[in-house]
């Protein structure tokens, strides 16, 4: 299934204006990928300069520093998963201490 | 900053730089603050949250003579230092530094006493095992070891920094450049000794460890003129959940099948017993938990080069067997005893994982793997944890030959016995030399290196180049090897290195945040790992320990009683074959046809010598 991914983004680079950017990720039917799983897709083959956090995340639920707004409510990217073919939209927990795109400080 | 680069946003200064934030990090910091020096701790992540400490099976151990003398009735006073030793040398096919493996065995018992100490005072969950070992969990392991810092002398810290470079003067370290993760600003530590205690390094598509064991220490050091040796052996764990996604690299199913509650048949894709065919001693040797992960790797590994796997490059936990009851029985059972660790039911390692235990009751199958969960490599390092670079400690995964070719022995216990150590040695050291003569054209030169990936234009960009690095370590540097695939991953390793590195380049150029270029820095590190990795594996013309070449099935002890040493001349790896240390235990003169062989005579030693 080919998933849209809806990211509110903010570059530094740009002076940090909002704005919000799609995706299209082919995901294999039935894989479970997680939000996480879909970052990393997107940013190791469609865009390197996404920014989530990524520098030491556990991938398991366990370092709890992943959280992030998906389809507005706030979780941890890599504890939710991906199950049918709605858009998904991401978004960081807060705006005032937002670095860049979903990685807040 | 007088005397600095530009370049430079902040400058510190302290005696001792600890670099990584687990528990090798965490005993460096305090064995060097306990002798009254400044110590930093810079760490990738967050102190105790990063790294593989937090994801581990945590088990902490110790002898059982020593465990009984603490008052725990239920351990076993037959496993004495003496026996304790003879087996991690033995299981380690004699690889092991032997005085590395007595330093191991001697401190464990202080060691696991105090982090005992620092859990009760913590309010953290650890309960006695078997043997000499204590079960928690890696939260409890880092909420524990974060407890310790706060009763230690102080200890100053830096979170989510990643030191890129170490910087040496007149022969000796004299600091380390990072950068900040968040702020992107570029810290330079001025220190007089720097302790390695950054993990591992696991370049495989399919791990049960964070993403951050990407060898950063093991590069560092050998630039700053340390040796790395060990490189071709990496620990698989057998039982690692392939599917679903969410669960992936969850070593849920070899811990319930290590604790005997749940033994499910193993199965190929074609639902083929891969144990039913076996002679009666080798499935008893598999259900050893000493051997457990060695006899499991070599079968399953076995089956999977035949083609019997998944598509996927899974096998099977089938449950089928046997009544559904009996499964639910012992997974009630077991998930009584993880209450008491996570505190709610059916949870693992804080998740629940409670679609697993209902696709049993559905008479489902989980789809299991080999996965990395610890490399045997790093710096080289003698008894006082000093490397061959001045000044330069190494402790934990990061340092290389405590156990040899294979692990039995815990590495919670390794790392805080020899991060310990390394604190010591480097603080004693700091205290013995001067302060270090200003090497400011060194640090300019490592601030254009790490700042180039953001400056070039039209390169290559790095998140292509880290899949490839997987697929060349999945593809040749699993259990089974072979010469062909070894040379034709050493070419494709060789080439990156060669051809693309000079030219990596990122698309944002501000540095707040920026994953890619975290992600470039790295790549220098695992690419010189990986490629020393398939350089050992291609010269080691034998099979030890998880290293099993299709080409040279057998143990040759004739000629393979050397650790492969890769050392510093002029900036390249120059691989030297180096005799371990034998100063206690002398290795088996004779060779055997393969390591499921050795594992045999090994465990019908071991259980003679009980009887």
């Amino acid at each position: 299934m080919n998933i849209e991914v809806q990211i509110a983004r903010s570059r530094p680079e740009d002076g940090g204006a909002a704005y919000r950017q799609v995706y299209h990720v082919p995901v294999p039917d039935g894989a479970g990928w997680t939000a996480m799983d879909l970052l990393d897709y997107i940013q190791r083959r469609l865009d390197g300069s996404l920014g989530y956090f990524r520098h030491s995340a556990c991938g398991r639920g366990l370092c709890r520093r992943c959280a992030a707004r998906i389809n507005g409510n706030v979780g941890y990217l890599c504890a939710h998963i991906v199950e049918d073919e709605r858009p998904l939209v991401l978004e960081p927990i807060s705006e005032s201490r937002r670095i860049r795109d979903l990685v807040c400080r | 900053m007088k005397g600095f680069p530009s370049q430079i946003d902040r400058v510190i200064d302290t005696d001792v730089l600890v670099i990584g934030g687990g528990g090798a990090g965490a005993g460096a910091a305090m064995g060097a603050a306990r002798r009254r020096c400044r110590v930093l701790v810079a760490a990738k992540g967050r102190l105790g949250r990063s790294g593989s400490t937090p994801l581990s099976s945590a088990v902490v151990a110790m002898d059982g003579e020593s465990a009984r003398k603490m008052g725990q009735r239920r351990a076993d006073p037959s496993l004495t230092p003496d026996r304790w030793f003879e087996q991690i040398v033995g299981h380690g096919f004699f690889l092991s530094e032997q005085p590395l493996a007595q330093l191991y065995v001697e401190q464990a018992p202080a060691r696991v006493a105090e982090l005992l100490g620092w859990a009760r005072r913590a309010g953290q969950p650890f309960f006695f095992g078997a043997g000499g070992s204590w079960i928690t969990t890696g939260r409890a392991i880092g909420r524990s070891l974060c407890q310790g810092i706060r009763e230690s002398p102080p200890i100053d810290l830096l979170e989510d920094v990643m030191i890129c470079e170490l910087t040496c003067s007149r022969g000796r370290i004299s600091g380390a450049l990072g950068i900040d993760i968040y702020s992107g600003e570029l810290v330079y530590v001025a220190c007089r000794a720097v302790v390695i205690a950054t993990g591992g390094f696991h370049p495989f598509s399919f791990k049960c460890t964070a993403g951050d064991n990407t060898g950063d220490g093991i590069g560092m050091a050998f630039r700053a003129g340390a040796a790395v040796a060990d490189m071709e052996f990496l620990l698989f764990c057998p039982g690692a959940l392939f599917s679903p996604r969410i669960h992936r690299g969850s070593i849920l199913p070899m811990f319930l099948y290590g604790t005997g509650q749940i033994r499910p048949d193993i199965v190929d894709a074609k639902g083929s017993d891969l144990f039913a065919a076996l002679p009666a001693e080798v499935r008893r040797l598999a259900q050893d938990p000493a051997w457990f992960k060695l006899a499991h790797a070599f079968i399953w590994s076995e089956a999977l080069a035949a083609g019997r796997g998944t598509s996927a490059g899974g096998l099977f936990f089938d449950f089928r067997r046997y009544s559904s009851w009996r499964y639910f029985k012992g997974l009630l059972l077991t998930f009584m005893v993880f209450k008491k660790f996570y505190g709610r039911r059916f949870h693992y390692q804080h998740r629940s994982v409670r679609d697993l235990f209902d696709s049993i009751r559905r008479r489902g199958r989980w789809e299991v793997g080999l996965c990395c969960e610890y490399s045997l490599g790093g710096v080289v390092v003698d008894a006082g944890m000093q490397t061959a670079a001045a000044g330069v400690f190494a402790a934990g995964e990061a340092a290389s030959g405590t156990f040899g070719a294979t692990r039995t022995s815990r590495a919670l216990t390794e790392m805080l016995v020899q991060g310990f150590v390394a604190g010591e040695s480097a603080a004693a050291w700091s205290k013995d030399v001067d302060d270090p003569a200003p090497a400011e054209d060194r640090i300019e030169q490592a601030c254009r290196k790490v700042l180039a990936p953001l400056t070039r234009s039209g390169g290559t960009a790095p998140g292509p180049v880290l899949e490839t690095i997987e697929a060349i370590a999945d593809g040749a540097l699993g259990v089974r090897r072979s010469a062909g695939a070894l040379e034709k991953g050493l070419a494709r390793a060789a080439a990156l290195r060669r051809e693309i590195l000079p030219r990596l380049a990122v698309q944002s150029p501000n540095r707040r945040y920026n994953l890619e270029w975290i992600q470039a820095l790295q790549l220098e590190n695992q690419l010189f790992c990986l490629e020393a990795a398939l350089r050992a594996a291609l010269r080691r013309a034998e099979s030890r320990g998880q290293h099993i070449r299709s080409d040279f099935p057998h143990v040759d002890n004739g000629r393979w009683l050397r650790r492969l040493h890769f050392e510093n001349r002029g900036g390249k790896p120059a691989l030297r074959p180096r005799q371990p240390s034998f100063c206690c235990l002398s290795p088996p003169q004779r060779d055997f046809p393969g390591v499921l062989d050795y594992a045999l005579d090994r465990r019908r030693q071991e259980t003679g010598r009980l009887n």
